[in-house]
Parts: structure tokens; C-alpha cells; sequence
């Protein structure tokens, strides 16, 4: 399997490591979330056949966090944006 | 020295004016450069390589290519022993060393070929059957002696001398085969500009036209498929791969090659043995051609029965006969070609087809001494070791010959279509299983395309290499120009997937010839309920040998449809996966064996440690000093007298593996404080702290101190193993969670060596070695940061202990490392500075309570481990809601403590549980267990830190340790797990 | 050799960029600046010291970026000829055609196992690799033994 990071290029499997479901957002305020929302933050897991948006490490590359949506049945990858809303990116 | 009886006076594609020899068990042979292994022993009149698998029958020499199922042998002694290697593909060089395989004692005379005779009461599934019970037998009497009976070559123990090595490759268009439709391809893409890879499993290019006598463009064959290699060969952006086979493909048009860069070669020292190819393609041209298949009959399997195409092959490239007396089995027109080749080598040849006389289009170009038997089938073969005639059937007629050639049809090369899980279609007109890649990155030409016709096949091939360019983003332009070719007979087949049952034996045909499976075997599976393609291929193995069913799935498919009387078309396949052909171990772990497995990593201090004697272990990819045992010392002698220095006087650590982070920008301290369970956005410039981070879910995930170097500037330090993951958290929680921070951040480890220089007289030390640092307690207290330098040198300080002594720890850009520790040493000389390794680092801490690595093994919250006041309860952090859930903070909890022996002699292992009451078991009886155990010279006995149960108000029990691995009992007893200096005055003096 | 790691202040960027994309691949003043990720250039000046460099961009990107001294964490080296690639190749699946590799283009990958950063800074066949200085002994001893063909 290959990965297109935005920064980088195509790279192999290798150059990264997966860090997970990437459809979870930790609760912003410690507080103002129910401890299901934290359970469901901390534990829970989607694992689709099929279409699944996941978080990936360039940690042998760039050193970016992307958002990678991949097809878990056939592992075509249809989008790959990098994490961290880098305005206008450096350099471009 | 044997004569080569079987060579032909003139022709092939050998060298025949110098002569090589090799060995075949034992007995010496003559060969030519351009040989293999295979053609040379034929030109020799061996025709018997080796036994079988399950029945140790004889068995020859049956192809020309990889899809070799029965002459497999071992090249090699000792450590360089290759077992299994299909002598049609091993290139004989001068002193090449071959034997045979399976065999016992000898080739001819092999004792376990009694199997053979036990034959009829060794079906499928026979094992599994008969050698049920007793239950025990299996394992001690039946398994060990099938093992024995069966079974190929056999592996040395030694390790492999030679050298292998990975690549990597990258192309627009990758071309798998350089026969007539892949020379094509690959012009053709080559001369829109695509960068193009060509990958032939042979030496030679032309695939098929190596061994035919077919003529294109006016030249032979081989000769034009030279010229157009030649032609790739000078292009810049073509790369040829000869020896080099595609044995898998792989997501995101990834794949795997294996080229065997020195195999042929009789001595080589520069170049590895094998190289195996990771490739990276944006299309494939599968143009591997077809493999031919053998017809199934009783005594199908004997030396001197081989593919007819094989038998050409042997012709017209090696200049060898396999037989002068011939008969051409066949149920095509391909076949008759090899009745013309053999017939025009002077050969006496019988052409035998199972089609009537009316299907077949190519009497004309059998030449007139060749007979021909129209609708029979051979029914019967005689001769043990070797061929000697023939029965016909439904004729009778009886023909003495000493080689059968034989042609079921042929069987397109589809694998690498097929290995990311596309499933084939059956092409009725060719009576094969084709593949048509759905979407754009593959496309197949020429014989794997079920395309026979070599006319067609070049057309193919330009076609299929115009439209492979054009998919890369070239521009096409120019009509191509399509070579000209010998028109060949056409195929014609009729299937006869075997000799019918009546008049031949089941038993004795051979479907799958490397794992012994007969037809008798698949009407058994289909018997019993296991006739699906899938079932048959586990119940019988067939298939399941090292070429993969090549020669055997399509017959024992069209066996299986026969009996379950419905088509072909509905039986469907088998799946076919990586690896198409067997790779070497070698090859797959390429330069990564022995030392260099993986990357070391050494200090700036390493030669020193080095020159001083130091015993290194490893620490991830680290090598650290362990210990420095000074001459008449042994491990705890060492440590001990370490350990006792530094409590005395001064020692100092190499601790540059320590993880170092550097964070800059207005929000750093914001940053961290998210990041660790306490706070660190107050601290003040120049102070370091202890810092403990969690996980997510509320476990200590890792602990190191935090400094601040400037308002907008820190500097962490986090453990040896955990310093990537570490800094791949933070990268996470900053690009992920809080990019709105204004903070930067990187690995700085490498930047820095540090040392840590502790006990009572490392302050005298390093104030005789510092300068522009006032180093006193009032100055300098107890979490202090300052710089200084030494000898010019610039130096960070850091008034930290991790040995629970005066400490300080000692940063200095990477390059000065070596320097700074050598002065350090000198300065400390007087006061008897002792180094110290990772050893004593681990008594010591221990001693002073401080929890590392076996501490924070995931399970463990900041409470368990006494650390839960630094918890910051003001401010969310990682870990901080899921810390505070009840489960985690009530009764129960596994907590840190100390453990002494109540016997003082007495160790006890880590990882062993601890117990009340020796006499209850049960799985709930364990109250902890032991994380770590040390010998303390300070106390003179072991000493360990455990985690227990309710552990904090234990204090004073007495329990057991217990290892029933190792039936040890040990009475300890419960104690604070800070042994040396409770009260923290020694570090803060 | 003096060795930078400059990154982008949060939401200086763009900023950051326009003032060093100018540089991006022309050794000037004996620097020589490369795109080295998302906000981040990495910089390589064989001539001048660290404290010297400080300045020099210091003064050059004001608030737009952080830089962070490797100069002693890495150690430089140079591999060139028309082989070159061929022997990297052996270690990391970076594609090195130009196409795919301009000259003046820079990388981060892995070599053997061994994290690098890979820059051509003087053309094409002529990479300059900076790696972690306690790799140094392996990287040298895997690029030895993956030359030996080419001896």
C-alpha cells in the first residue's frame, strides 16, 4: 500500500504510521462533555468494510498527521489531506 | 566424464566451443556456457532427478522453465545449501555442485520407495484417517516417520554465507516478460517517452522464441528478440531485468521481484547472490506468457514423459534430444511443432492426438516419417526409471519409445492480475482462464492473454504498450511498425482434461505431480463432499506445492467440472497469492541480517566507554555502557563497586539517549501543561521539574523533566524507549488537537550529549570543571538551570538526580560530548570519579524509589504509583477525565511499594506475583507483582519495587513471592519503596 | 556542518515562506535553503558557524519562525556520481528521477531503517544526506557494503 502525502508525495506503507479512526473529535472543554462522549472519545472505534477516514503519521517522512480515506475492503485511498489546517501552506 | 550422448551436433543457443563441468550426486558432467542444469543432464541421458514427493516414484525432467514440478534439486554445501531449486533453472557455470533430493540412500535404489507399492492405500486425507489413534502416536511414532517418508529437500544449519540485497525500482510501464508481446510493449512505451521496466525470468530474451524454430522479420527468433533487447538496452529510460522473476503484486501497483544477480556465476565477490526488487509501477503490461500443460494417464509422471513445448525448448535452444524415439501426445496443433522439431533433430517420432483427424488443421507441416494415431490416448506406459514404450487405447497398439511429449494446452500467466483479488473467466475457444483487469493500470498481452498466435501477439503487444504510454500521460504519435512472422498452425484444442477413466488407471495419473496427487484423489475429495475447487485444493494439496499448481490447477478444475458434470465455466478457481515462485529467505531479508538486522546508535561518548572497558547492552536501537568491569571483576562485583562510588563520593552516567525535545513560541508552556498532569506555564526561567504525562486514557504513559530555558523557550527530556512515540504524541495533540497553539517544536536528542554527574562530591567536581556558573546551593538549588561552559565549551546545567544524590546533569552540543566527559573525568580524578553504567543507573533508582520502564507498563495511573498529587486538577490535560473516573482511584488498585527479603540472602525474580497464603490457588490469589528487583550494595541484600494491592497501608505485611515457573517461594516483606534517603535531603544539599 | 530547522510561527506561514521561498535551492551567502515540510525549511550553511546563521536569519524572519540548531545532531554525506542514486535506491523508496526528484529538491525519508533527510543540493547525482549522528557508523557501514558493485 501506498499513501500520497500532500507534502511528500507518494510514499510506501513504511514511511508511516496509522494512529486510528480519525471521525473522533476530543471534547474541547473538560467538563461541558458527558462521560459517555468521553467513553465514546477514548474507546470507541469505528471499523467499516468499506469507506473508513483515518488518521495517519508521515513518521518516516515530514512528520505530518493526516486525514487518510481509505477503503478498508480493497484499500484504495481516495483522499489524503494533511491535519493541521496550515493556512496557505509554507513556501506555496 | 560422461559424453554428451543427447547433444545434437549443431544448433541451440550455446556456447559451443568452450566446455564447463559440474557434479550431479557426485558423478562428473560435461556442459556448455548457455546450458542449464536441466538441458545439461538431458544432453548427458539423465533423465531421472529425483523422487516424489509422497511416493518416492522416479521422476525426470518435465519442462524447461520454473514451472518445473519434479526435477528439483539442492545446489550447494554447507551453508550455501539451496534446496529445491528447479534444475531448469539453474544456469550451469564451471564446478557447479547438484544433487538429488528425497532420495535414500541413493537415486536409483531408494528404500522408501516401498510408499510406492502402498500405493493404492494412500489416498487424500489418508493420513488425517488412519493415524488417528492413539491420540499420542501422532506426535511420537506416526508424524515423525511421514515426515521422514515425505517431503523434499532438506535445509542446512549452518547460516547462508552469501549476500543478498534490496532495491528499489520506479516506473511508468512494468513489463513481465520479454517474449514477442512484452519486447513490444516495451518499445513501443519506450518510445513515447514512458520510463519502462522490462523483467524476464530467463537470461535471455525472446521468452517462447528462445525455443522455436520460428523466424521474424527474416531473422530466427531468438536472434530478433536480441536485437530488440539490445535496442531497450541503449534506450535511457528502460531499465532490462534478465533472471529476475515478478513473484507478486501488491497494493497501489507495488511489486516484488527476486533477480538472481550472482546464482550463475562460478565465483563472484563483489556482487550479492540475490537481489529482490521492491518495484513501483503506474501500469503493468502482463505479457508472461502461457505454461503448457500435461496431459493426465496413467504413468503420465515417468522420467522420459515431458511438455512438448519443453521438448522443442531442448531442441532448438540447447542443441539436446531428449529421445530418439518419440511419441507426441497431444489434444492441440501446438504440439505438432515439436513432432517437426524432433523429427528434423532426427528423432523417430509418432504423433498421437486424442482429436479426430477431421479437427486437426496442421497434417501439412508433418514431415512424412511422422505417424500419426488419430483419436487414441495413451492408456498405459511402460518402464520404471525411464520410459520404454507405450499402450494406445481404445487401439491396443503398443509403441516402444524413450520420451513422450506432451501437450494439454496451455494456461495463460495470470497470477499477478489475479494476486489483489480480481478473479479470472473462462475462455471457452482456448479452453483457459483468462483475466481482464477492470480499470486502467493493467492490461495483459500475448500468450497470458490467451493469444496464440504469434502474429497477433506482437500486434498485441504494440497495442498494449501504446495504450500502457498513453495511460502514463505520453503522447503517442507515429504508426508502429508490427513485425513480421511465421504464421503458425492454429491451436484447435479440444480439452481432455484426462484419459478417461475406462481406459487408463486413476490411480496412477498424475494431476499434481509435486505433491503426489492423482486423479484418484480428486474423485475421492468429490466423494466425500469436498469437490468444491477450494475444498479439492486442501483435501488433496493440490496446488499447494512450490509451483503453486502451475502445471496442475486448470486439468484437476476441468477433472472436478467431468465429475460434478456441469462446465468449467461454474467450478470456478482457486485464488491465487504471493509469492508465484519460491523466493529465498536471503533475498527477503536482504542486507538486514546479523549486525546490521537494524541500525545501531551510539553516543558521542561511545569510544570512551569503549576504551574503558565498558559491557554494552541495548536500549532500543541504543547501545549503552552497562557496566565497566575492571580486570578480576564479574557483573555484580562491577556494579556493586560503582554503585558504592557514587554514594560515597562521585560517578557520572552517558544519559545523551535520554529523548530531548525543544519547544519554542508564545504558547510552549500552554502546550505542555495540556500535554503533562502537572504545570509548567508558571515556572519560572532556568528551573527544571519532574513532569509525568498519561494517555488518554488516564494510564502513565511517560515521565522526564521539564525546563524552561527563556520565556517562549523549554527544553523536555523524555525516556530512551519511548522517545519517538513521545514526539509522535505531540505532533498529534498539536496538529490534531490544538493547532490553534502558536508553538514549534522538534527532536533535538542527537543535538545534545548529556551526562549526569551525582553523589556527595559531584558539586567539587564540577565546579572545578565549570566555569561562569556559581554552582553553590544558594546559587545553584535543588531543580536549578544554568549555563556555563567547560574549557570553552558551551554547557547547560541541570541540578537534577534520578540516583536520589547531589546530581547534576551536564548538556553539551554533540560534538564537544567526548570533550566535556573527558575533562569531567580529569577534573573528578582527585575525588575518584568513577563511570558508571546502566546497571548501577538501575540500583540507584531503585534504591531512591523513582519509577522507570517496568513501572509504567501501561496499567499504572499516577495514583498507583505515588505521584498522584502532582496531578494538576485546575486545568484539562491528556489523560485527565478518564484519571479521575472511580475505578481508578478506589480500593484495589495495584500500588507502588518496596519489597525486602525477610531471609536477607535471599533474591526474587521480577515478574513473579506475590501472595497471602501460600496455600490458597486460584486465579484471584496474586496481590501484585514484582516490576523490579536489584542487589543494593547500600543495604547489602536485594531489594524490589512491586506493585501491590492496596500497597500504600501494607506497609510491615509480610508476603510471598512466588514464580511457580521456576518453583521459588520468597518471604518478603512490604515496605516504602523509597529505601535511600526518604526525606530528599542528599539531593538538595 | 552548520544545519537549521526553521519552522513557521502559527499563522506565519505564508509570510515565512514568501521570505524564504526566494532562497529555496540557490546557495547564496553559503546557505542553502530547502522546503523541508508542511511551515518548515531546513538549512545547511558549510561555511558559517550556528551563532552567525542566528543572525543571519534571525534578522531575515523576525517573528514569522522558530529555529532550532541541529548542526550537532547530524552529521552530512555527500554521495555523487552517475551510480548514485542506484545505491540509495538499495535503501529507501524514494524515486530519484528528476521528475520525480528535481535538482535543488529536498526529502525527508528513511534509508535502511535510518531516518534522513536527503537534499540535491549542488544538481542532479549529487545528494547530501543528513542523518542522526548516532546512526553514523551503520549508515556508513550499510552505504559501504551497498556500493560495493560499483567499486
Amino acid at each position: 500500500m501506498r499513501i500520497t502525502c500532500p507534502w511528500c508525495g507518494p510514499r510506501p506503507l513504511s514511511e508511516f504510521t496509522y494512529g486510528g479512526d480519525a471521525g473522533k473529535t476530543r471534547p474541547k472543554k473538560l467538563d461541558k462533555a458527558s462521560p459517555d462522549e468521553w467513553a465514546d472519545y477514548v474507546y470507541l472505534r469505528e471499523n467499516p468494510a468499506g469507506r473508513h477516514v483515518e488518521y495517519w503519521h508521515h513518521s518516516g517522512g515530514c512528520r505530518s498527521w493526516l486525514v487518510v480515506t481509505r477503503d478498508t475492503l480493497s484499500h484504495e485511498i481516495s483522499k489524503t489531506v494533511l491535519a493541521y489546517p496550515l493556512a496557505g501552506g509554507a513556501g506555496s | 566424464m560422461s559424453r554428451q550422448s543427447n547433444r545434437l551436433p549443431e544448433g541451440g543457443l550455446i556456447d559451443r566451443a568452450r566446455s564447463i563441468s559440474f557434479t550431479f550426486d557426485g558423478r562428473e558432467f560435461d556442459a556448455h556456457p548457455g546450458d542449464t542444469l536441466a538441458s545439461a543432464l538431458l544432453a548427458n541421458g539423465v533423465h531421472l532427478t529425483g523422487r516424489s514427493f509422497k511416493y518416492h516414484r522416479p521422476r525426470g525432467i518435465y519442462s524447461a522453465g520454473p514451472e518445473e514440478p519434479n526435477a528439483l534439486v539442492t545446489l550447494g554445501k554447507g551453508g550455501r545449501t539451496e534446496p529445491n531449486t528447479p534444475a531448469t533453472m539453474v544456469e550451469v557455470y564451471d564446478g557447479l555442485d547438484a544433487r538429488s533430493q528425497n532420495r535414500w540412500p541413493s537415486l536409483k535404489f531408494d528404500l522408501l520407495a516401498v510408499n510406492s507399492l502402498l500405493k493404492p492405500f494412500f489416498p487424500a486425507g489418508f493420513y488425517y484417517k488412519t493415524f488417528m489413534w492413539p491420540r499420542s502416536f501422532w506426535y511420537r511414532l506416526y508424524e515423525p516417520m511421514i515426515r521422514r517418508a515425505a517431503g523434499l529437500g532438506t535445509l542446512a544449519n549452518e547460516s547462508d554465507p552469501d549476500r543478498y540485497e534490496k532495491a528499489h525500482a520506479h516506473c511508468d510501464v512494468l513489463v513481465v516478460g520479454a517474449g514477442p508481446a512484452g519486447l513490444m510493449a516495451a518499445r513501443e512505451a519506450a518510445r513515447a517517452g514512458a520510463k519502462v521496466l522490462l523483467a524476464d525470468d530467463q537470461p535471455l530474451p525472446g521468452g517462447h522464441l528462445t525455443g522455436e524454430n520460428i523466424d521474424i522479420d527474416g531473422k530466427p527468433g531468438a536472434a530478433w528478440a536480441g536485437g530488440i533487447a539490445d535496442e531497450l538496452k541503449e534506450m535511457e529510460n528502460v531499465r532490462v531485468l534478465t533472471r529476475t522473476c515478478l513473484y507478486g503484486r501488491y497494493d497501489g501497483m507495488t511489486f516484488g521481484a527476486v533477480e538472481r544477480v550472482g546464482d550463475h556465476l562460478a565465483s563472484n565477490s563483489t556482487l550479492p547472490r540475490q537481489r529482490s526488487w521492491i518495484i513501483q509501477a503506474k501500469h503493468l503490461i502482463n505479457a508472461a506468457g502461457a505454461i503448457e500443460r500435461p496431459l493426465v494417464f496413467a504413468g503420465n509422471d515417468r522420467p522420459g514423459v515431458m511438455l512438448a513445448g519443453a521438448a522443442r525448448a531442448y531442441v532448438n535452444r540447447y542443441g539436446v534430444l531428449p529421445g530418439r524415439n518419440a511419441v507426441v501426445f497431444t489434444n492441440n496443433d501446438d504440439a505438432y511443432r515439436t513432432a517437426c522439431d524432433l523429427a528434423a533433430a532426427g528423432a523417430n517420432v509418432t504423433l498421437v492426438d486424442s482429436r479426430s483427424a477431421d479437427k486437426s488443421r496442421s497434417r501439412a507441416i508433418l514431415p512424412e516419417s511422422v505417424e500419426t494415431q488419430f483419436g487414441q490416448c495413451i492408456s498405459k506406459v511402460k518402464g520404471r526409471s525411464h520410459v520404454r514404450g507405450l499402450t494406445l487405447a481404445p487401439s491396443g497398439i503398443e509403441i516402444a519409445c524413450n520420451l513422450i511429449c506432451v501437450s494439454g494446452g496451455w494456461t495463460p500467466s495470470i497470477h499477478l492480475l489475479s494476486h489483489i483479488g480480481h478473479r479470472p473467466e473462462w475462455h471457452e475457444a482456448t479452453s483457459s482462464f483468462v483475466m481482464r483487469e477492470p480499470g486502467d493500470e493493467a492490461c495483459t498481452a500475448g500468450g497470458a492473454a490467451a493469444t496464440f498466435d504469434l502474429g497477433r501477439t506482437l500486434r498485441e503487444g504494440v497495442a498494449a504498450g501504446r495504450a500502457a504510454a498513453k495511460a502514463c500521460g505520453c503522447r503517442v504519435s507515429g504508426k508502429a511498425g508490427i513485425p513480421k512472422a511465421d504464421a503458425l498452425p492454429d491451436y484447435a484444442i479440444e480439452p481432455l482434461w484426462r484419459v478417461p477413466a475406462a481406459m487408463t488407471k486413476a490411480q496412477e495419473s498424475f494431476v499434481d505431480f509435486q505433491n503426489d496427487v492423482t486423479v484418484a484423489d480428486l474423485e475421492l475429495a468429490q466423494r466425500e463432499g469436498f469437490g468444491h475447487a477450494e475444498h479439492a485444493k486442501r483435501y488433496t494439496t493440490l496446488g499447494m506445492a512450490t509451483d503453486q499448481g502451475k502445471l496442475a490447477n486448470v486439468n484437476a478444475l476441468g477433472i472436478l467440472a467431468d465429475l460434478q458434470g456441469r462446465p468449467i465455466a461454474e467450478t470456478g478457481t482457486t485464488t491465487f497469492r504471493p509469492l508465484t515462485s519460491p523466493v529465498a529467505f536471503g533475498a527477503i531479508a536482504g542486507q538486514e541480517r546479523g549486525s546490521a538486522y537494524r541500525p545501531v546508535r551510539h553516543s558521542a561518548m561511545h569510544s570512551w566507554h569503549e576504551n574503558n572497558g565498558a559491557v554494552f547492552t541495548q536500549a532500543g536501537l541504543w547501545l549503552r555502557a552497562y557496566y565497566y568491569p575492571r580486570e578480576g571483576e564479574d557483573f555484580s562485583a562491577a556494579v556493586k563497586r560503582e554503585v558504592l562510588a557514587v554514594r560515597s563520593s562521585v560517578g557520572m552516567v552517558d544519559v545523551s539517549t535520554l529523548g530531548k525535545i525543544e519547544l519554542k513560541g508564545p504558547d510552549a508552556g500552554t502546550f505542555l501543561d495540556r500535554l503533562y498532569i502537572n504545570s509548567f506555564s508558571k515556572m519560572k526561567v532556568n528551573r527544571a521539574r519532574y513532569g509525568v504525562m498519561l494517555r488518554e486514557d488516564g494510564m502513565v504513559f511517560d515521565d522526564g523533566t521539564v525546563s524552561r530555558l527563556g520565556d517562549e523557550h523549554y527544553f523536555i527530556t523524555v525516556t530512551t524507549a519511548n522517545a519517538s512515540g513521545v514526539m509522535q504524541h505531540m505532533e498529534f495533540c498539536h496538529q490534531v488537537h490544538w493547532p490553534e497553539l502558536d508553538v514549534q517544536f522538534c527532536t533535538v536528542s542527537e543535538a545534545w550529549s548529556a551526562m549526569a554527574v551525582a553523589g556527595p562530591n559531584a558539586r567539587d567536581v564540577l565546579a572545578s570543571a565549570v566555569e561562569g556558573l556559581d554552582l553553590s546551593n544558594d546559587a545553584f538549588p535543588f531543580m536549578a538551570v544554568g549555563e556555563g561552559t567547560i574549557r570553552g565549551v558551551p554547557v547547560w546545567v541541570f541540578r537534577i538526580s534520578f540516583s536520589g544524590e547531589l546530581a547534576y546533569e551536564v548538556y553539551t552540543p554533540a560534538g564537544f560530548g567526548l570533550g566535556v566527559w573527558q575533562t569531567i573525568m580529569e577534573a573528578g580524578k582527585p575525588l575518584g570519579i568513577t563511570a558508571y553504567g546502566t546497571e548501577a543507573m538501575t540500583v540507584m533508582r531503585t534504591e531512591k524509589g523513582h519509577v522507570a520502564g517496568p513501572e509504567l507498563d501501561g496499567r499504572t495511573t499516577a495514583a498507583d504509583l505515588g505521584l498522584g498529587r502532582m496531578m494538576s486538577l485546575k486545568k484539562d490535560f491528556i489523560g485527565r477525565w478518564m484519571a479521575g473516573r472511580s475505578g481508578l482511584e478506589g480500593a484495589g488498585r495495584l500500588q507502588l511499594v518496596g519489597l525486602k527479603p525477610v531471609g536477607k540472602s535471599e533474591t526474587f525474580r521480577m515478574g513473579a506475583h506475590l501472595v497471602n497464603d501460600l496455600g490458597v490457588t486460584g486465579v484471584d490469589v496474586s496481590q501484585g507483582h514484582v516490576t523490579t528487583c536489584v542487589y543494593s550494595p547500600v543495604y547489602g541484600h536485594y531489594i524490589g519495587l512491586a506493585v501491590l494491592k492496596n500497597g500504600r497501608g501494607r506497609s510491615g505485611e509480610t508476603l510471598h513471592v512466588v514464580s511457580p515457573l521456576h518453583n521459588e517461594v520468597v518471604e518478603v516483606e512490604v515496605v516504602d519503596p523509597v529505601f535511600v534517603d526518604p526525606g530528599g535531603e542528599k539531593m538538595r544539599v | 556542518m552548520t544545519q537549521f530547522q526553521v519552522i513557521a510561527r502559527k499563522g506565519k506561514s505564508i509570510a515565512f515562506g514568501r521570505k524564504l521561498a526566494p532562497l529555496e535551492g540557490v546557495e547564496a551567502d553559503g546557505l542553502f535553503i530547502c522546503a523541508s515540510g508542511p511551515g518548515e525549511y531546513w538549512v545547511f550553511a558549510e561555511k558559517l558557524c550556528a551563532c552567525d546563521v542566528e543572525t543571519v536569519l534571525g534578522k531575515e524572519l523576525g517573528e514569522t519562525a522558530s529555529l532550532f540548531d541541529q548542526s550537532h545532531g547530524r552529521i552530512v554525506l555527500r554521495i555523487e556520481g552517475p551510480c548514485a542514486a542506484d545505491v540509495l535506491a538499495k535503501g529507501t523508496a524514494l524515486d530519484f528521477h528528476p521528475t520525480a526528484f528535481p535538482a535543488q529538491g529536498a526529502a525527508h525519508t528513511v534509508i535502511e531503517h535510518i531516518p534522513a533527510l536527503v537534499a540535491q543540493r549542488t544538481g542532479l547525482g549529487c545528494y547530501d544526506i543528513s542523518v542522526s549522528r548516532s546512526y553514523g557508523l551503520s549508515f556508513i557501514t550499510w552505504l559501504t557494503e551497498a556500493g560495493r558493485e560499483f567499486n
